[in-house]
Formats: C-alpha cells, structure tokens, sequence
C-alpha cells in the first residue's frame, strides 16, 4: 500500500502493508512501560487474509484483549474497551485523543475556562492503553474459596491507583525514551520500576493525596508537551531537624538542559512553582541548585536557585503531612525538598498552584496555572451535604485558596481546545453549563474489545468498584478541614447536588484540585440510557462533574 | 456483570484459544468464506477481528455464537458445546463428563 493519506503516529512503511518498524517499535515500548509499571500485558500480531496488519495487547492475567489495533482499508481501526464502537480514521493521533475524551475520569477534566490538559503525542497511546486496562478490569472477580467473589474495594482509593500507574508508565515511557544519563539515574527510582503487583501497592500508598495526584498528572502532562521536564514522585522521608518526624511526599521537577551533542531538546526550563497552603499563602520556590533558602507567604521566593547546570536543575515540592512514623533522608532531590521545606511550615497541605518556565534561546517566559481552588464549589457542596444530613467536612477537601490567587496570565499549551464558553459571572454563581447533552459513558463489552457492538452486554463503565454505601468507606476522608464559608455558592448548584445526592443511595466522590467528580455506584444505573456525565464550571475555576442518572439533576429534568 | 476468569495457566488459556481459532479458520474455509465476508455476517464491525479470533487471541462473546454458528454451518449447540471445551474447559467437563 502507497496511499500516503494516512496521518500515521509514526512514519509510514513504504512498500508493505504490513506495520512499519517504527509502529511496532512504538507498540512494544507502550508495551515496556506498561510492565514497568506493574500492568501485567501481553501483546500479539498478526495480518488477516488480506494481509492488512493488527496488534493486540492483552491482560496477561486472563488473556482478554484490552485494545486492537489494525490499518484496514487505509485506515487505522482502534477498538477499546474505552468504546463500544471501534474508531476509525487516517489520523491515528485523532483516534486515540478522540478515545481519551470520552473517559473525564482517567485523565484531568478540563482546567479552568474551555483548556483542556494536554498529553504529548508519544504519551496519548500510552495513556489510553494504560486506561484501558483498568476499565477492561471492572470486573468481578471469582474467589478460590467460593463467596460472592465480588472483590470489595474502595472506588476512590482505586482511581488513585489507576492514576498513579498511568502517571508512572506515563514516565516510563519517557524515561526509556532519554538517553540521558541523569534522566537515566533518576529513572532508578523504585517507583519506576514496580514489576510486580507487589510493588504497585507501594504506589498506592504513596497515592493518597489528591492533590498530589492531579498535580502530578498535571505536571507530567506540562512535561511531556514541553519535551524537556522529567517528572519524578517519590515518597520520600525527610526530616525537619526537630524530634518530631515528617514524612512529606515529593514532587520532583527535573528539567534538564543537556550537553550539546544531544542537540534535539527545546530551551525551555522550569524556573519556579508556586505552592498554596491551606491559608491561601503563597510560596514560590525556584529552580536550581539549592544552596539557600529564604523567603515566606505571600508570593517572596523561597529558594534562590543557581542557573541550571549543563547536566540539568531540580525543582523539588514539597507537599507535606504530619506522621509520626520515623524518616530518613533520602534521594536526590532531598537537598531541594529541605530547602522548601525550611521556608514552608509543614503542617498543611500543600498545592502546587502555578509553575513558571522560561525560554532560554527566547527569553521569554511563561506562567502556567496548573490548579484553582474549589472555594466556591466547596462551600456549595457543603451545603448541599447539610440539606441531604450528611457531615459535608467528612468528605470534602479544604479549599486551599481563592481563585483570585492563580487568576494570572496562563497558557496551558498549543493543544489547548474550547469545548464550552462560559459567561462571566459573579462570584458563587455557574459560569455556565458544558456537555448540555450528557456524554455518554463507555459501555463495554464482556469480553473486553469483542469485535462488535450495539448489543453487547453493558458493564460498569467507569473505573470504580461499588461497595456499598460508598461514602462510608473505610478510606480516610482526605482532608477534614473546614471550607470557607465566606463564599457564596450559587443556589442552584447546591439544589443540583442536593436533589442528586437524594436520589442516589450510593455514590462516591473524587476530588482532584478543583475538579470534584461525584460518581452513582449503583451498577444498575450505570446500565441506564440516562446515565451520563454534567460538568458545571465554576466561577472561581472549579469543576464540578456528576456522573449518574441525569434525571436526577433538576436543572436537565426541568 | 459476566464474568467467566479462567484458571488455567496463562500459556494454557492461550493453548485451548488457539486451538478454538484453528478449528474456526478450518470451518471458515470449508464455506469458502472470507475473513472479510465472515465478519460480515457476524457483525464484526472490522474484519480483523476474525483474524485475531483466528490466530487464538480473545474470544467470541456469547451474544454472537448462534450468528457464527449460522454462518460457519454448524448447528448452534454443537457450535457452542465446542467453543465451550476451548475457552470454558472446566465448565465443559463438569457439563460434559470429558
């Protein structure tokens, strides 16, 4: 086939029909990095009679298929278990981020108004494969010892988990990708090596501030576009100096400036983040070297950072909680973290609000926002909880700060698309109503990518288990704290929640920065026509997403 | 939710697949059918799919055995009692007696 119409992800072979060396290679390093990252699959190929190629990756567990892959007809097919219909087009590129969309929860919602977080090309199929196998996993599974064989899990605590891992295949990937050999070290970070399922509990566990996460997925998301930053996480154990121990998460932002020979990289560095506490201070730390520390809220620098080195710059976030387990310090980005954590106090929870890169050819530089505050939406969920009796503060996080402190100039990245326009309006009001038809919510079928559709059996579409009453799981409330009261939400917003929490008996919900997803458990409404998905923006930046039954929300049933 | 968890070995479940996907293909080519026009008749919605099937990756879901049935020639039970011993092998020999 010479048709070269065909948007190929790679280069396109040139005589055969077959795929090229360079597609495969693109399918087995996916491959490589998702067993890096603890996702046990299988791959297989294969050309039909007609000669036109497939791939398949499998759950090495069960040998079910989880995505197939052909060029049929000078079209690329893509089937999932993301979808029931297979997507076909000449784009593949199109095909995948099309097939990401669908599923708000495996990836960042939208950020603030009509951006939309952004994956690097290299990394999208990855993502999707990586989604995929969670989704094909919502099922039961069958005991040895006989019983329901329905294996109880905590749905929140498991989309942390799927995060997590996709975030670390997601760096696998680019890991394997660099030559680098600083990368390279970095890269001998346990987390990025769980081969194991034993080893991807270490995840879990590293996984449980939401804040954490979504910066993370945020920030590997930033990396990957600007084809420079590494991103690593590290559940690192520092010390304050004092008798008391912290244990503190670590981001670290590796942004590496390399030698000359390696000559392909962009000259863009990460040169500061700015954090928010739970105060609505602000705290700025830089990039470099640290060698000193000075600085407190409000915006004054914590760290002077030295001028990247030729081998690369560390930008270490501190995100901390108090624990009474003892610590040590350890990795490579301990001597940043300490300094960060010298100038912050560590009794709050952190959130990293803004990032600031800088063009070296250029000399430009630029603002990134990567979170706002729930402020607003937190306090109307709050009330919502009261009107239905329910304790709000044992589910919902904090508001870490108002929107107006990240409200600075921002510029998510070229991929950046609008899908809503939402009207300005007051504070506490919605903004406005995206997705006024509800998205349909994948529905997959038993077997995984069956070939078919239409009547294929309809499975939990998302990701999350149902244990019931959910909200009253065993995982911890993530934060306790009390929300700020001197917002004013919009009265609306609140009858909508309030109105489906009534409704719906079993729910959980997920809150990652300022998007909070409030999910229906119940398997039988999943399998309803009316499920579907209603995101409100907030006016503050905030997203608020329900997934259920959209019957159950006044302002669509009006 | 069906759930149908096979434990056997990972190599296997692969096995038994595979040799339900040579006893397809040889059914199929019996009837003179292409990949293509198979999955024509059976709803795949893309042909490569029969290949996959074939080459002993994945399984035809429940819901289309009597379409496959009709379309390779061979009577529905008989189809499925078949299929069974291949992807269901525990099943099939407490059903079964084999």
């Amino acid at each position: 086939m010479s048709n070269g119409l065909v948007l190929s992800f790679f280069r396109r072979a040139s005589q055969s029909n077959d795929w090229s060396q360079q597609e495969l290679a693109e399918f087995y390093r996916v491959e490589s990095a998702l067993l890096q990252s603890g996702l046990s699959v299988t791959t297989d190929q294969g050309r039909s009679d007609e000669g036109d190629p497939w791939f398949v990756f499998c759950r090495a567990d069960n040998d079910e298929v989880i995505a197939h892959f052909a060029r049929v007809d000078h079209e690329y097919v893509v089937a999932s278990c993301f979808h029931p219909v297979p997507a076909r087009g000449r784009d593949f590129r199109s095909l995948i981020r099309d097939m990401l969309d669908l599923h708000p929860l495996m990836l960042p919602v939208r950020r603030r108004t009509g951006q939309k977080v952004f994956l690097h090309p290299s990394a999208m199929l990855l993502a999707m494969l990586a989604s995929a196998y969670f989704l094909s996993n919502d099922k039961e599974v069958v005991s040895d010892h006989g019983g329901t064989g329905s294996e109880s899990r905590s749905s929140l605590f498991s989309l942390l988990r799927e995060k997590a891992l996709i975030i670390t295949a997601l760096a696998v990937a680019w890991l394997e990708h660099h030559d680098d050999p600083a990368l390279k070290s970095l890269g001998g970070s346990p987390f990025f090596h769980n081969s194991s399922s034993e080893k991807a509990s270490d995840v879990v566990a590293a996984s449980h501030d939401p804040h954490l996460i979504n910066d993370l997925l945020l920030a590997q998301n930033f990396g990957l576009g600007a084809h420079r930053t590494l991103l690593q996480h590290a559940s690192d154990h520092l010390t304050d100096g004092s008798a008391e121990a912290v244990r503190e998460h670590t981001i670290q932002l590796s942004s590496t400036t390399p030698a000359p020979s390696h000559g392909n990289s962009s000259n863009i560095d990460l040169t500061a983040a700015t954090l928010t506490d739970s105060s609505a201070n602000n705290y700025s730390a830089g990039a470099g070297h640290t060698d000193s520390a000075v600085g407190g809220p409000d915006g004054v620098t914590g760290i002077q950072g030295s001028p990247p080195s030729p081998m690369g710059s560390a930008l270490a976030v501190v995100m901390g909680e108090h624990e009474s387990s003892a610590s040590q310090p350890t990795s490579s980005g301990t001597e940043a973290s300490d300094s960060v954590n010298s100038v912050v106090p560590n009794n709050d929870a952190f959130q990293i609000t803004q990032l600031e890169i800088s063009n070296s050819s250029t000399g430009s530089g630029q603002t990134i926002v990567l979170s706002t505050s729930p402020t607003t939406l937190g306090t109307a969920l709050q009330q919502a909880f009261q009107q239905v009796g329910l304790d709000a503060n044992h589910y919902l996080q904090t508001p870490l700060a108002s929107a107006d402190d990240a409200s600075a100039s921002h510029n998510v990245g070229a991929d950046q698309s609008v899908q809503s326009s939402p009207v300005p309006a007051a504070e506490g009001s919605l903004n406005a109503v995206s997705s006024i038809n509800p998205v349909p919510v994948s529905a997959t079928s038993e077997s995984g990518v069956s070939g078919f559709s239409g009547s294929a059996e309809v499975s939990q579409p998302l990701s999350l288990s149902t244990p019931a009453n959910s909200q009253t799981s065993s995982t911890p409330p993530i934060s306790t704290a009390t929300p700020d009261n001197t917002a004013t939400p919009n009265a609306q917003v609140v009858q909508e929640v309030a109105t489906f929490l009534a409704h719906t008996p079993n729910y959980e919900i997920t809150i990652a920065g300022a998007n909070v997803v409030i999910v229906d458990t119940n398997l039988s409404d999943a399998q309803s026509h009316d499920f579907g998905v209603q995101t409100f923006d907030m006016s503050d930046g905030s997203t608020l997403s329900i997934v259920g039954i959209m019957q159950h929300l006044p302002f669509l049933s009006a | 939710m069906y759930s149908n968890p096979q434990k056997l070995s990972e190599s296997g479940v692969l096995e038994l697949r595979q040799q339900a996907g040579r006893w397809l293909k040889d059914l199929r080519e019996a009837r003179g059918l292409s990949q293509r026009s198979l999955a024509n008749r059976v709803g795949a919605d893309y042909y490569t799919f029969i290949s996959q099937i074939e080459a002993g990756r994945g399984r035809i879901p429940p819901d289309r055995y009597a379409a496959w049935a009709a379309a390779l020639g061979v009577e529905p039970k008989t189809f499925v009692q078949t299929l069974l011993r291949y992807y269901d092998p525990v099943t099939y020999a407490i059903v079964f007696g084999d």
